[in-house]
């Protein structure tokens, strides 16, 4: 697989495995996110992406396996490259903005002018530059949320590692963070994200890795993934009863929204065959072919796997 | 190291900053200092440098001149504190004097009146009467101003006068001399108060700071920001960078007490001086630099042997609550070292006492009451110094080891065996 990946891997994590007690939270797991990506971790709650990234950031040490970070094992000294933000988020509440900022500056590595500059760019940029000499407590939670997001990108590191960003955001600030991450992209860094919103990462990311209960489900370009699964999907939009849909000729699997469904076609399905049946029962204002969507490949994958090992079901906390 | 400084540098204005350390830091000396103040203006103005104007009855007919030359002190304003005035009497007409003189006390005419029986040379017996029979200051001077014209006038009685007089009035000092390897040395008793000052001077500044630093190392768990802070530093980095910033603080807060208090004491030798009341100042010990530069290098030292404890139980408790249940056997121990202090200054050259003021939770102590009592070779003391670095180091390497796993670990408190594992999972 290594050999194959177009662009050098700035992570690789080589069959790492960890296990708290008897749980076990990830279990050989092997990933290479290419230099320059940005690189989505999917999986639902519990599924070991947090227990993940904790890992390449040294927090916790694995049981087994390997952590590379730009070729190097990962250690306290390749902290200096990443830029995080965790999941649990936390910031020291009595300090001042501009001063906690500056101390993240610091331990970043940056001189006091340096950091002003930086500190001030970005105040600017997430629109709280008034804030700079209030608490962190007298911030709002979405606030405090860009707060922290400045501090994983105040040293300009190389890599940013991102726990389910958007969470807590509104959609202006969703937005906004889009925006900044598409454009730190075209700046060279590469980020790798965690996230269970399978929409969200299909917005942003161009290489995924799906895990499931701390094993790979699937990985590689979200494009490739995607081709590979063929326009073997309908979007149908209708008004009328949609469940005339499940009991239609070469219909796999159906997700119905109430407005529109997304139909997964049986191989070798006819699509043509599947519009003139529907024509005739529901009134179809819309109807186009498409690649999957990720959810959609995701539950295949993972429906896959429950039928082979039905394990017990219940998903852990996030760790 | 860098980072770490970094770290010490926000841990130390943090703490410098709050509200409560400023005022506990300013008021302390600020009280202490008033009391201080309140005390020698009490003693000068009020007492011993009060004017007094004193009748005096003279039975004996030969008290009366040695005890004005007795009771000649000045004042600071040059004025004599005394004076006198001398009321005759014979036994036989003294009810109706004395009976005049009280009156005139109640007047104000006078302070107070003294009656010098006949037979004083024999029965050393005074009496003295005033409307404030309590100002402690002026009935010592008298009383040591009658005392001195009585022995006075006995001599003179002998047939001793003149240029031989002062000699038998001349005060005695007893110089004690301790011996040493090194030669003899002045020795004072106060020298040993030295330990139990840095003793509690550290007991003290733990107990303030302690708790509250044991405190900012479990919010910084509970609300999640370690997590931040270990993306950018190690935990080992952290904890020692948080144990200096606090130690800083605490050397901080000890240094304004300990300058105000030598302010205020040579304020106080000041006035004692010049009311000539300076005895008790032999009691101040003169130390060789060794015994100063050995304080401040065992309180901070001290402070940090302590401060990495509370951070190891601070990096294993998930609540405040928790850390204040778990913070007693720490303060016990210091408790402990005070205890054994008592062994130590009895025999202070004791194979124990050496052993135990060697051990880094005791060394602050009890290496402080040996050094100014039992001059213990240059080797000891510095040993007792390298040791308690290494425990720092030693405790911090293990507690930054709990806490990485601590940190993300919030529930109930870990068992002996649950923290075993901790060691080995990081």
């Amino acid at each position: 697989m290594a050999e194959a990946e177009p662009r050098q891997a700035i992570v690789r994590l080589t069959g790492v495995s960890k296990a708290y007690g008897t749980v076990r939270a990830v279990s050989g797991l092997d990933l290479a996110v290419p230099e320059g990506a940005v690189y989505g971790l999917l999986g639902p709650n519990g599924s070991g992406k947090t227990t993940t990234i904790r890992m390449i950031m040294n927090i916790l040490v694995p049981d087994a396996g390997r952590i590379e970070i730009q070729n190097r094992p990962a250690d306290a000294k390749s902290k200096d490259a990443i830029g995080y933000l965790p999941e649990e988020r936390g910031l020291y509440t009595k300090m001042k903005v501009g001063d906690l900022l500056h101390f993240f500056a610091e331990l970043k590595g940056l001189g006091k002018t340096e950091a002003t500059r930086r500190v001030n760019d970005w105040l600017e940029r997430v629109e709280l530059a008034e804030w700079r000499d209030k608490k962190i407590n007298e911030l709002s939670k979405g606030m405090q949320q860009k707060i922290q997001f400045i501090v994983s990108v105040l040293g300009d590191p190389p890599i940013l590692i991102l726990d389910e960003p958007s969470s807590g955001l509104d959609p202006v600030n969703a937005n906004l963070l889009r925006e900044i991450l598409l454009e730190l992209r075209t700046r060279g860094k590469t980020i790798l994200l965690s996230t269970h919103r399978m929409e969200e990462a299909e917005r942003l990311c161009d290489h995924i890795c799906l895990i499931h209960r701390g094993e790979k489900v699937l990985d590689g370009e979200l494009a490739a993934i995607r081709a590979a699964a063929g326009k073997s999907s309908a979007r149908v939009d209708y008004r009328g009863d949609g469940g005339v849909l499940r009991t239609a000729p070469g219909v796999a699997e159906v997700d119905d929204y109430g407005n529109y469904a997304e139909v997964r076609l049986a191989p070798g399905a006819d699509a043509a065959a599947l519009l003139r049946y529907l024509a005739g029962r529901i009134d179809v204002t819309g109807f186009a072919l498409q690649e999957p969507t990720l959810n959609q490949i995701f539950l295949e994958a993972v429906g896959g796997r429950e039928a082979a090992a039905p394990a017990a079901a219940g998903s852990r906390e996030g760790r | 190291m860098t980072k770490t400084l970094i770290v010490a540098k926000r841990e130390y204005l943090q703490r410098v900053r709050t509200k409560g350390f400023v005022i506990f830091t300013v008021l302390l000396p600020a009280i202490i200092g008033g009391y201080i103040f309140f005390i020698v203006a009490v003693v000068s103005k009020a007492g011993a440098n009060a004017k007094a104007h004193l009748a005096v009855v003279d039975l004996s007919h030969q008290v009366f001149p040695a005890l004005r030359h007795e009771l000649s002190d000045k004042l600071p304003n040059g004025q004599r504190q005394f004076r006198l005035e001398e009321v005759a009497a014979t036994p036989a007409t003294l009810p109706a004097v004395e009976a005049r003189l009280r009156r005139q006390v109640l007047e104000g005419k006078f302070t107070g009146f003294l009656v010098i029986p006949a037979d004083v040379l024999q029965s050393n017996l005074a009496q003295y009467h005033a409307k404030n029979v309590a100002n402690f200051n002026l009935l010592g001077t008298m009383e040591h101003g009658l005392e001195s014209a009585v022995t006075r006038v006995r001599l003179k009685n002998a047939g001793i006068a003149g240029a031989q007089l002062p000699q038998f009035f001349a005060t005695f000092h007893l110089h004690e001399l301790k011996v040493t390897a090194s030669g003899e040395s002045k020795n004072t008793g106060g020298a040993v108060v030295l330990g139990y000052i840095l003793g509690f001077l550290l007991y003290f500044v733990l107990i303030i700071n302690g708790v509250t630093f044991m405190r900012s190392v479990v919010e910084e768990k509970t609300n999640r920001v370690a997590e931040v802070v270990l993306a950018s530093v190690d935990a080992f980095g952290l904890l020692m960078g948080k144990v200096i910033g606090v130690a800083g603080a605490a050397l901080t807060q000890a240094l304004v007490w300990v300058i105000s208090l030598a302010l205020f004491a040579a304020y106080a030798g000041a006035a004692s001086l010049a009311a000539g009341k300076a005895g008790w100042m032999k009691q101040v010990p003169h130390l060789g630099p060794m015994v100063y530069v050995s304080f401040v290098v065992l309180f901070v030292l001290g402070f940090l042997v302590y401060a990495s404890l509370y951070a190891a139980v601070g990096a294993i408790v998930s609540s405040e609550q928790e850390a204040q249940q778990s913070q007693m056997p720490i303060t016990l121990l210091l408790v402990a070292a005070l205890l054994m202090g008592f062994t130590v200054l009895t025999t202070p050259n004791s194979i124990l006492a050496v052993v135990l003021s060697e051990i880094p939770f005791f060394a602050p102590v009890l290496m402080m009451m040996r050094i100014p009592i039992a001059n213990p070779p240059l080797w000891q003391i510095v040993l007792s110094w390298v040791l308690c670095a290494v425990a720092v180091w030693l405790i911090m390497k293990v507690t930054s080891r709990l806490y990485r796993v601590g940190i993300l670990m919030t529930g109930k408190r870990p068992n002996l065996p649950e923290l075993m594992r901790w060691l080995r999972y990081s």
